[in-house]
């Protein structure tokens, strides 16, 4: 399980075209801010290397003019080691 | 039950929403809170308890536990934002091993008892002492992370009932030297003016603060106010590269203690450039001198004693002579540019200017004096109690002012005035209904002689609350030796098991934060209450009724009749009485209870944003536009401090400067936010950072193992080279919240001679590859 979420700025005019692409994509979640063109995205693979090929997705959705990882968990990678 | 990947789903989601949320404040994501499995959920207000800016929270609770938090848009610290320990606060009272039900030691093990027999024994125990060796025989340690209910029933037991001035917090170790600097240079303590202040400023000087990482959310605002006004200046005075280095405009590099050079180099040009206001210094300032070569109190029972002695302009002038860009460049290895640029700043008055300082400043030997120096910027300059303009120290604690600067929890103070003071003493005695003779006319143990007491055995009981000074205090082997010796008692009370309970013979488990109702003060004067939320686990009690219990127990129960339900507020209102009057009016139980916060002097309804201008103060005299009123001339006092070295350099044999200091992840001693997995995940452990030329030199690499030694002890840790901060050449740094690295071994215990406040940021130690 390979979850991520990102911090997207959409182009002003293009913001309900990347929310209908992105609807359609099975392994991302799209969650529109109220007033601003900011997008949180929430990502969800298998692994990394589908989570890889969807982050080169969303890098080449028409609209998205920056997009910024927020938060990334991959299950193999974490431990809890909390004393 | 949601399922383990929808959690880390909504995990993710919030995680960005707050993300945007720092850069767009106020952004709102709504379908994230339907995401969020909150539905149902309760929103209360309470302010973060990890640092001192106040930021504002909504807490969400549900099946009777904290669940959710969000910034609180209300909140006028943060108005809406949170930092990422603020974020992640609730999660520190589900910490595994939760302290739940108090412990005894017994034959050398701790045991779990009723806390009521921990209680009998803790007031047991401190009637004993008392008979046997005498009422200075005990000590009170508190924090400013007690909340002021917690901090005033400490200051009534100890010094209106037992006796003694033995009452101390770990605020000396962090905002002592701002208070004394307040008090000598303006008669009262805590800013002049608000973070408000930040919107109106052109040019921010940070002195010696890493603002970005110590205070991120009002760091946050800095640089809003630089993004919607480009010509804003931030300036990083600094002794290492930070993150607030990479966000300023200009960072200068110093050598440790010598702002005092810098900011006397500033003051010089101010004259010699006919930048100084002339109108405000004529009708506002005084100029004074003090002793010089004060010593470091590095010896047991150092006793410090000045007087100012006043001097004119001219004397003052001529004191600043020695401070020309040059001599200070040699001195500080700042350029004379850049002070002639820094003096520029100062000096023009089409700009306004804010100092922020926290403990770089105040950790200092010659803490008082910086802050003196500082001042005397601003006041040369009449840039100060004007919206845009003043210096301004930050608190690093939530409460280090409102509880321990206001409520007075140190030994020299009483909620109002000092206990030198009969006037302040008979006022206190009557408040608290007990014999004025009852309270010592001199102060006792400030927190080093305190630990050096119980070393020696002149204290023999201490009841430590809400800190953790087994990690925290500066050489730290003696201080814990001291604790660890026969016929000394220690009762700690606190949430989780930490260095400092493993030397308790009493540990009583104490109810957090939200689990309690409380208020804190945070660094601009604002009182914040907070309802208590959620139960606390176990046997665990709030520190006030802990006092309380142990109080009656002792045969105080008529100083203390406050009922269960109500007697936060019974509190509130008779701590409320110390500070009637315009210069300190606190606001009604009702008022505090009903907003986000409230700023003190409240008068008629209005909160005092700027004090000592008598647009915005009610105290002020109105017939001036400044009154400086916490002196007797009303005016502000400008001192002449020179710079003087520290009492321990780099040498052959230890040849760097050893800085410590904090991270952002982790609060004080880490432990809390180390109980918090995704804090401690980001940083597990303490490190070192050492400059890469240095690295080099000494055959050091990223992630080696190296060995620490100062003239107190051995510290073996990782280095980090290139990392979050980078020391300057000569020196290294050391993050102090992990408590199986402690540094504190390894610093010193000189203090500032006035404010008696260590010094964390300066001692030699040798560097090598393990």
């Amino acid at each position: 399980m390979t979850i991520a979420s990102y911090v997207a700025h959409i182009d002003q005019q293009k913001t309900c075209q990347v929310q209908a692409e992105l609807d359609r994509h099975p392994s991302v979640s799209c969650f529109p801010s109220a007033e601003h063109n900011l997008f949180v995205i929430v990502t969800d693979t298998v692994d990394r290397h589908q989570d890889k090929d969807v982050r080169g997705y969303l890098e080449s959705v028409d609209g998205i003019q920056c997009l910024s990882l927020a938060f990334a968990w991959n299950e193999e990678e974490h431990h809890d080691s909390t004393p | 039950m949601i399922q383990r990947r929808e959690l880390v789903q909504r995990s993710a989601a919030a995680a960005a929403a707050a993300a945007a949320a720092q850069l767009v404040p106020g952004v709102v994501f709504p379908d994230i809170a339907d995401a969020s499995g909150l539905d149902g959920a309760k929103w209360h207000k309470a302010p973060c308890r990890f640092c001192g800016v106040g930021c504002g929270l909504q807490i969400a609770i549900k099946g009777g536990r904290a669940v959710g938090v969000k910034g609180d848009p209300k909140g006028a610290a943060n108005k809406g934002l949170a930092c990422v320990k603020g974020y992640h606060s609730v999660m520190s009272m589900y910490g595994r091993d939760r302290l739940k039900k108090a412990k005894v030691r017994r034959n050398g093990k701790m045991v779990d008892v009723p806390i009521n027999e921990a209680l009998d024994l803790v007031a047991s125990k401190m009637r004993e002492t008392i008979e046997q060796h005498g009422k200075d025989a005990v000590a009170i340690y508190g924090s400013g992370q007690w909340t002021i209910p917690d901090g005033y029933v400490a200051s009534k037991f100890t010094k209106g009932c037992i006796g003694t001035n033995n009452l101390e917090a770990n605020a000396r170790l962090c905002m002592a030297s701002a208070v004394t600097g307040f008090l000598t240079s303006f008669g009262m303590d805590e800013p002049m003016g608000c973070y408000e202040d930040i919107e109106h400023a052109d040019v921010f000087v940070l002195w010696g603060n890493n603002m970005a990482e110590m205070h991120p959310v009002l760091f946050s605002r800095l640089l809003e106010r630089k993004r919607t006004h480009p010509e804003t200046v931030i300036i990083d005075l600094a002794t290492r590269t930070t993150r607030t280095s990479h966000a300023a405009d200009h960072s200068f590099l110093f050598h440790p203690q010598t702002d005092l050079a810098i900011a006397n180099g500033i003051c010089q040009q101010l004259f010699e450039n006919g930048w100084i206001n002339q109108e405000f210094v004529r009708n506002h300032v005084s100029f004074k001198s003090g002793k010089t070569n004060i010593g470091y109190g590095l010896e047991d029972e150092f006793k410090f004693g000045d007087e100012a002695q006043p001097m004119d302009v001219d004397q003052y002038r001529a004191f600043l002579a020695d401070y020309t860009p040059e001599k200070v460049e040699e001195v500080s290895g700042v350029s004379a540019g850049h002070i002639r640029y820094l003096a520029r700043l100062f000096g023009n008055p089409r700009k306004k200017v804010v100092s922020f300082w926290c403990m770089g400043m105040n950790q200092h030997t010659r803490g008082t004096w910086i802050n003196n120096l500082v001042y005397n910027i601003h006041l040369l300059t009449g840039k100060i109690s004007q919206p845009g303009n003043g210096p301004f120290s930050l608190t690093g604690q939530p409460s280090a002012c409102g509880t321990v600067r206001e409520v007075g929890t140190l030994t020299h103070k009483l909620p109002k005035g000092v206990v030198m003071n009969p006037d302040h003493r008979k006022f206190a005695a009557e408040i608290w209904g007990v014999p004025v003779e009852r309270i010592p006319d001199k102060p006792s143990n400030h927190t080093v002689d305190m630990f050096r007491g119980l070393d020696r055995g002149d204290i023999r009981f201490v009841w430590i609350q809400v800190t953790n000074p087994m990690v925290t205090m500066p050489k730290l082997n003696r201080y814990r030796g001291g604790l660890e010796k026969e016929g000394r008692f220690v009762v700690v009370s606190d949430i989780y098991p930490t260095p400092t309970t493993e030397v308790a013979d009493v540990i009583l488990p104490a109810a957090m934060w939200i689990e309690r109702e409380g208020m804190y003060g945070n660094s601009e004067r604002r009182t914040q209450h907070f309802e208590k939320l959620v139960d606390p686990p176990g046997d665990a009690m709030s520190d006030t009724w802990q006092m309380i219990e142990v109080a009656r127990r002792m045969g105080f129960e008529k100083e203390f009749p406050y009922q269960p339900a109500t007697h936060i507020e019974e509190i509130w209102n008779e701590y409320r009485r110390f500070h009637a009057g315009p210069k300190h009016e606190m606001a009604p139980y009702d008022v505090l209870k009903s907003r986000a916060g409230v700023q003190w002097p409240f008068v008629e309804g209005k909160e005092t944003r700027w004090r000592f201008n008598s647009t915005y103060d009610p105290a002020c005299d109105p017939t001036k536009p400044f009154d400086f009123y916490g002196k007797p001339d009303h005016r502000a006092w400008i001192w002449a401090r020179p710079y003087e070295a520290p009492p321990e350099v780099p040498d052959d044999e230890y040849p760097f400067w050893l800085n410590t200091g904090r991270v952002i992840e982790h609060w004080h001693s880490g432990s809390m936010t180390r109980r918090i997995p995704v804090l401690h995940r980001a940083v597990p452990s303490a490190y070192v950072e050492i400059h890469p030329e240095d690295a080099a030199s000494l055959g050091i690499t990223d992630g080696d193992r190296v060995v620490l030694t100062s003239r107190r002890g051995v510290l073996r840790i990782r280095a980090s080279i290139n990392g979050r901060g980078n020391p300057t050449r000569g020196q290294v740094f050391v993050p102090f919240f992990d408590e199986s690295l402690l540094v504190n071994e390894l610093t010193l215990d000189a203090y500032c001679p006035i404010s008696k406040q260590p010094d964390y940021k300066k001692c030699a130690v040798r560097v090598e590859r393990a």
